[in-house]
């Protein structure tokens, strides 16, 4: 449709203010919430994801198009019923304990989200213990670590520990500056990635293996 | 298994190692001689030139007994020069020290009592670099290697001492970060690593020398500036001290350009601080060309149709860019319509050139622009939460070199305080500077009493000043 198509170049734009306004007209002239949340600022973000990859675009267009995507989202809110979204799967995501940086992290929930993954998002400074209880508690897929510092990588080896401890059906998945291929395979996490696309990219693999 | 870095770090060599040997920041460059194989991590990081010629990333390879390697890495350019007011009117006998322990550079300053003047200089590149370029990995590595960091620094701290003896100091003033100033008193700073960033020792810190420096025959006292948060540390509260922040009427504001991005606002009432994660591309880390403020890295670009004027380090041979070279060249290629408002270029090319050899990409200008972002939303919720300033002071390594018009231009300030923003030189060695002539210790903890430390992200509309302030 071609309200939902505008909204979706607007997106991809970052003008936040013009998604806004769109998707309340789309709203008003009659459109599903959830067909505009999906069909344009879902499928929108999805675009500047893949682009996102390819280098064609860079993190300050991403954290603009997202912001755009929020202010739309806004809107979209009272319209949208918790009728619950058949997604494609749930990732718990979180800066690990002692750190409180949450770009990278954002980012990787940005992209996540435009590959129709449910997200649960427990923000900063989140403990093993928490990422163990929220991932139960939601039957989460997937567990998603970011870190920054290096002083706080070690709380991701005990979020590997407490899962093998606790025998849960979850793939963990870690990264972040100071994160490498070396260190998630020393503390025996499932998934390294470079960036939030590949994130995206990995998470949505495992997703569809899981379904097999 | 041992790495080349691992040996380098044993013997104290020095090597620029940013990210301690996490493979991540591809700083740690040495020549060989023997034929290693590339490892996909550092062929992220160098170019096929680099491979050819036997270019290697030190932390990516086993040390092997008689291997043959070579240091890329070269010292850096130190700023030393300081300002500050007339304190003609302090007389008293004999010399002081004054020292700012900066996390890549340190500088030594014998100064004397009677009439003020500078007697002798020292500078050099902070012996703890080799573990790590930033405070977050001094940190890391002093938690497994207690005491390493403050030895490596007091050797050097001492023998500079012993080798001007003569100079006969009464007292020493050491200004620096939390992390500086606890590792020179050799005091464990793990809990600086981690929310929620406790400081061990937030007062000012009196010991004897003896304490410290355990060969020196004369002894003398030795006093630390206090800290206003983890991350506005000694060197700010020296800062204010130099720029007497807390003694003006009018509102003022402090900015250090920097990877904490610290900013002050305040007056005598009371002063308001705040750090801002700005990362470490304003130092050159994580740009392709990037560098440290060494001989030969390009410090301004001037852009005059097709050709192009640069100025580097001591007028050498254009090797790298460093932080102020960086906001010229982007302030420039706005100018001049090569990149858009966003930061993309206008036209279909992914490198722009400086010389054949050194260039700037859009993922640069990325690295660049979120650094940015960070101290302009800093900068504008102090300001609107404040009002007007009467004055913007500009500090950080390069604070000095920068132009006010670049910084305008990428709109980290807003266009109104371009005649109100000055660089200031060595505002921490300044603060030092004063306090060891007037030993007015009360006033610093006036200072650390009227400051209050904010959280940014806890400030409503913090997160669209980010996205805002992603623009050009």
């Amino acid at each position: 449709m071609e309200k939902l198509n505008e909204i979706s170049e607007l997106l991809q734009k970052g003008r936040a203010k013009n998604v806004a306004i769109l998707v309340q007209e789309a709203l008003d002239e009659g459109i599903d919430a959830k067909v505009i949340l999906s069909d344009a600022l879902l499928a929108g973000m999805g675009i500047v994801g893949e682009k996102f990859k390819k280098e064609e675009v860079f993190v300050p267009e991403v954290l603009i198009a997202a912001r755009a995507m929020n202010k739309g989202v806004e809107v979209l809110k009272p319209y949208l019923q918790d009728s619950d979204s058949q997604g494609k799967g749930k990732a718990i995501l979180g800066t690990v304990k002692g750190d409180l940086h949450d770009i990278g992290k954002n980012l990787v929930k940005i992209m996540l989200e435009g590959k129709g993954i449910e997200v649960i998002d427990l923000g900063t400074d989140v403990s093993a213990e928490t990422f163990i209880e929220e991932a139960k508690k939601n039957n989460a897929d997937i567990i998603c670590c970011s870190a920054l510092l290096t002083t706080t990588m070690p709380e991701m080896k005990r979020v590997v520990e407490l899962v093998k401890s606790e025998n849960l059906d979850v793939k963990i998945m870690i990264g972040g500056a100071p994160v490498n291929q070396d260190f998630c395979d020393e503390i025996g996490a499932d998934y390294y990635t470079d960036d939030a696309a590949s994130a995206a990219d990995v998470a949505k693999s495992i997703l569809e293996e899981a379904k097999c | 298994m041992k790495t080349i870095l691992d040996i380098i770090q044993a013997k104290k060599e020095k090597l620029y190692a940013t990210c301690n040997g996490h493979k991540t920041c591809g700083k740690c460059k040495i020549k060989v001689l023997e034929n290693l194989s590339i490892t996909q991590e550092e062929s992220r990081f160098l170019t096929q030139k680099e491979i050819d010629e036997g270019v290697r990333l030190a932390c990516c390879h086993e040390y092997l007994p008689d291997m043959h390697y070579e240091i890329l890495n070269q010292d850096m350019d130190i700023l030393e020069d300081i300002s500050v007011d007339d304190l003609s009117d302090l007389k008293e006998e004999g010399n002081g020290l004054i020292v700012d322990i900066g996390t890549t550079t340190v500088v030594m300053k014998w100064i004397s009592l009677i009439n003020g003047e500078s007697l002798k200089t020292v500078s050099f590149r902070n012996p703890q670099a080799v573990y790590g370029g930033d405070v977050i990995s001094r940190i890391d590595y002093s938690s497994s290697h207690p005491h390493v960091l403050n030895q490596v620094l007091i050797e050097q701290l001492e023998r500079n001492i012993q080798e001007n003896i003569d100079f006969n100091i009464k007292r020493m003033i050491v200004c620096g970060n939390t992390v500086m100033t606890h590792l020179f008193i050799d005091c464990d700073i793990s809990s600086l690593g981690h929310v929620p960033f406790d400081i061990p020792i937030p007062s000012t810190v009196h010991i004897n020398s003896s304490q410290i420096f355990k060969t020196l025959t004369k002894t003398f006292d030795i006093l630390t500036f206090p800290h206003i948060a983890a991350f506005v540390g000694g060197d700010i509260t020296s800062g204010i001290l130099a720029l007497n922040i807390d003694q003006s009427i009018d509102d003022k504001m402090l900015v250090d350009l920097g990877t904490n991005g610290e900013i002050v606002v305040g007056n005598k009432e009371k002063i308001i601080t705040t750090s801002t994660a700005a990362g470490p591309a304003f130092e050159g880390v994580g740009i392709a060309c990037g560098g440290p403020s060494i001989p030969g890295a390009i410090t301004e670009v001037k852009i005059n149709d097709r050709h192009i004027e640069y100025k580097t380090i001591a007028n050498q041979t254009a090797q790298s860019i460093c932080g102020s070279g960086l906001i010229s060249l982007i302030a420039e290629l706005r100018r001049k319509d090569i990149i858009d408002d966003m930061g993309r270029f206008t036209s279909p090319i992914d490198k722009w050139n400086i010389t054949e050899n050194i260039y700037i990409t859009r993922k640069d200008i990325q690295s660049f622009q979120l650094a940015k972002a960070a101290i302009q939303a800093g900068v504008t919720s102090l300001l609107q939460e404040n009002g007007e300033v009467s004055e913007i002071y500009i500090s950080g390594g390069f604070g000095a070199h920068v132009h006010i018009e670049d910084l305008i231009e990428l709109k980290i300030f807003p266009e109104q305080y371009l005649e109100k923003i000055k660089n200031v030189k060595n505002s921490a060695l300044s603060g030092a500077y004063v306090l060891l002539r007037t030993q007015d210790d009360k006033r610093l903890d006036q200072i650390i009493d009227k400051s209050q430390n904010i959280n940014l992200a806890s400030y409503p509309d913090f997160d669209d000043l980010l996205v805002e302030g992603l623009y050009f």
